[in-house]
Formats: C-alpha cells, sequence, structure tokens
C-alpha cells in the first residue's frame, strides 16, 4: 500500500511534491558499537502522547516523552491526518510503535538494551520545523546512554 | 523521517529505520533505512503478529553493519494483510452484523442526524466493550469528553458553529478535531472485533458510507469548508474524511 501507486492520486501528488530540501549536502555517518551492545531508543512521528499529556495539535513542532516501561493502555495519538491507517494502532501499538518488540530483542540478546525513554513528535511539520526538538531529543537519549536511534514513520 | 535521522546522526547518535515513501527518503538520503511496501499507518506491516514485525525490525536493525551509506534497502515481503486484503472483494456486499437503529435520511434536518448518532453510539457499545475487553485497552480518550458527549458536541457543532469550547484549555476547533477522531475511533475498534472488517479499506467505506457518524463528517466537512474561520476550513480540506474516500481510486 506505500507503494506510490498504491496511494490516491490526489495524496500521491502531495507526496510527489512534498518539500525534502535542506539535507543535500549533509551525510553525516555515525558507526556504534557491535549491534548486541547498542542501547536503542524509538523515535515515531506518529503524534503518539500519554493520556495524562496534551494532544498534537496543528503545525505542533514539539515532542512527547514514551517511558520505556509504558503501559500500552496509556497511548493515544493525535496525528492532525486522516490519510493512513489507524485501525491497525487500535488492535496492537507495536505495528507503530514495537516497543514491545525492542525489549525481546534486548533480551535474545539481539541488541544491547531498551532506552528508559522514547520519543514521538507529528511528522506533518517540514523537519526544519522540528529540528529545535531534534537536538533536544538527541541530547535527552545521550544523557540516557542511548547510541542507537530507531526512527519509524506513520 | 530521514530530516530526522540526519540532525541525530549529526548529533552522534547512529540511526537506522523505516521508510513507507520511497521517494522522499531517496531525497533526503538518512544514513540507513529499510523501504517497506506496507500500508501506511503500518510500518511494521500487521497487527499482532510479533514473529512478522520482528523480521522486519532485525532488517532494519542490520542496516547498523554497513561499512558506509547512505543505505536505502527494500524489504522483500509483503505484509500478511496483504493477503487478507487479496480477499476483500469476496467479503464485499457483506452486511454489517451490528444492529444498527434506522439511521435518517442524507437531506435530513442537521437535528435528527444528532439523535441517531446518540442511538447508533449506543448500538455499538456492547461491540466496543467486547473490543476493549479483548485488547485491554482503547485508543479513545484524545478529546478528555466521554464518548457520548464527544458525539453530543459534534452533533451541536453541525447546528451551531458558535458553540462554546466545552473545554477551557482547548479552542472549539481543536476539540472539534480531537472529538470526531474520538469518534471514529470509538466505532472503529469496535467495528474491527468483527472478522470480515479485516482491512482498512473495508472498515473506512463502512464508517464514512454506511453509518450516521459518517453521514455527520460529510456535513461537517461541508461546513468547514464554507466557514471563513482559517483553522476550520483547513479541517475540512484535508483533516476530517481521508482523500481515498473523497478521489476514489479508479
Amino acid at each position: 500500500m506505500a507503494r506510490l501507486e498504491d496511494i490516491p492520486l490526489s495524496e500521491r501528488k502531495m507526496m510527489q511534491e512534498l518539500d525534502c530540501s535542506g539535507f543535500e549536502e549533509r551525510r553525516p555517518w555515525v558507526r556504534g558499537p557491535a549491534l548486541e551492545r547498542r542501547r536503542v531508543a524509538i523515535v515515531s512521528t506518529a503524534a503518539l502522547n500519554l493520556r495524562s499529556d496534551a494532544g498534537f495539535r496543528r503545525n505542533d513542532t514539539s515532542f512527547r516523552v514514551i517511558p520505556g516501561d509504558v503501559n500500552p493502555a496509556e497511548v493515544v495519538m493525535s496525528h492532525s491526518s486522516v490519510n493512513f491507517d489507524r485501525t491497525g494502532f487500535q488492535q496492537d501499538l507495536n505495528v507503530c510503535f514495537p516497543l514491545q518488540r525492542l525489549h525481546e530483542l534486548a533480551a535474545e540478546g539481539v541488541i544491547g538494551s531498551v532506552a528508559n525513554f522514547h520519543f514521538t513528535v507529528s511528522g506533518a511539520p517540514h523537519p526544519a520545523q522540528i529540528e529545535p526538538s531534534a537536538r533536544a531529543i538527541a541530547r535527552a537519549m545521550k544523557a540516557d546512554a542511548v547510541d542507537t536511534v530507531f526512527l519509524v514513520p506513520i | 523521517m530521514g530530516g530526522l535521522s540526519i540532525y541525530f546522526e549529526e548529533e552522534g547518535l547512529a540511526t537506522t529505520g523505516i521508510s513507507l515513501i520511497r521517494i522522499h527518503t531517496e531525497r533526503t538520503r538518512p544514513p540507513r533505512a529499510l523501504w517497506v511496501p506496507f500500508e501506511l499507518g503500518r510500518p511494521l506491516g500487521t497487527p499482532n503478529d510479533p514473529a512478522f514485525q520482528q523480521r522486519v525490525m532485525r532488517a532494519a536493525l542490520e542496516l547498523l553493519n554497513a561499512s558506509d551509506g547512505p543505505v536505502l534497502v527494500d524489504y522483500p515481503e509483503d505484509a500478511p494483510a496483504a493477503a487478507a486484503g487479496a480477499a476483500e472483494s469476496a467479503m464485499e456486499g457483506m452486511a454489517c452484523p451490528v444492529d444498527f437503529p434506522q439511521s435518517p435520511d442524507k437531506t435530513a434536518p442537521t437535528s435528527q442526524i444528532g439523535m441517531a448518532l446518540m442511538k447508533e453510539i449506543d448500538a455499538l457499545a456492547p461491540w466496543y466493550e467486547l473490543a476493549v475487553a479483548k485488547r485491554c485497552r482503547t485508543t479513545v480518550g484524545i478529546s478528555g469528553l466521554p464518548v457520548n458527549d464527544a458525539g453530543m458536541y459534534l452533533a451541536g457543532f453541525l447546528e451551531d458553529q458558535a458553540m462554546r469550547s466545552p473545554r477551557d484549555s482547548l479552542p472549539a476547533g481543536q476539540v472539534l478535531k480531537f472529538a470526531y477522531e474520538d469518534l471514529k475511533a470509538y466505532y472503529t475498534e469496535a467495528i474491527t472485533i468483527q472478522p470480515a472488517f479485516n482491512t482498512s479499506k473495508r472498515v473506512e467505506d463502512w464508517l464514512f458510507n454506511e453509518t450516521v457518524l459518517g453521514a455527520a463528517l460529510w456535513r461537517l466537512r461541508a461546513i468547514c469548508r464554507a466557514s471563513s474561520d482559517e483553522f476550520l476550513q483547513f479541517l475540512g480540506r484535508n483533516s476530517i474524511v481521508p482523500d481515498r474516500q473523497i478521489n476514489p481510486p479508479n
């Protein structure tokens, strides 16, 4: 379905014309330790938030924190777009925020450990507008000894 | 997603992850990305299939072993739900098993839509409660309103767009958005407990074309598009009814 030809024409046109500029000459490359020693955090653009947090509003460029031991029943979604499926998320948080899978991979020794904190933003604004939040999230992750980020779009 | 990846790498954090829109990843060129052929909203492929989700995650994590990049790899498997989708056409025409009260005509006065909406919410309650019990969670709740109050607020807004916000901390338009998203979640959580409603398209077609809530949302869209309020115009343009309902694929 995420193949462009499966997306309705009007939405496809918007996706084809979306401004992705600003990253042309930027090629950072961080190596990091062996996979089985990495500490991993999830960052999602699904505009997920805890029930106790404020929901994301239009053009919201802030971020929310999801604890690593969160009860999935406490996670809701306040993304402004209606052009993606929410029924999968309603049935299983892991289909868009695979925290339980990440814990399983750590238990199996595939990765080293799971971060104490994970993060969500709304993917609706241009990435440049989210940059201050991204830098703040990076600082928080480094304080949590995270060395690897697993990014999940919606 | 690619832009965020570059910011994190610039901060000294290695990144990998999922790409859903391949052309966006090709343009931003993040260090490592696994393109998946899954439906938007399901970056790990399919709900309640831990083994499949794990395979996707492992494939994305293995990109961290690449010696240089950018690396953009295509995931080779379709989501198992795609197989269910193939059977979708066989299910077309199946009646909704929920016993709804009589819906008003689409040209009915707005006041009748409001009353019918309340009855419809009540009719779905047993299925919603069953879904919550089975899944041990609900995603309803972003408006902070009980679902009946969310329905009443939506119905009231259809009649009087100057209605006061039911929450002091949020403007009326934002509460409206959260309220109808809660109603959509309530309906879709309830109906997906039925085996026949196993694809997002089937659920969406039902919601927007066979329910009173759907009729109310189409009416709300028309009101918002005609409004002089900039936020309501935004809602009416692209934040109430999905594009594939407005412009169905041929």
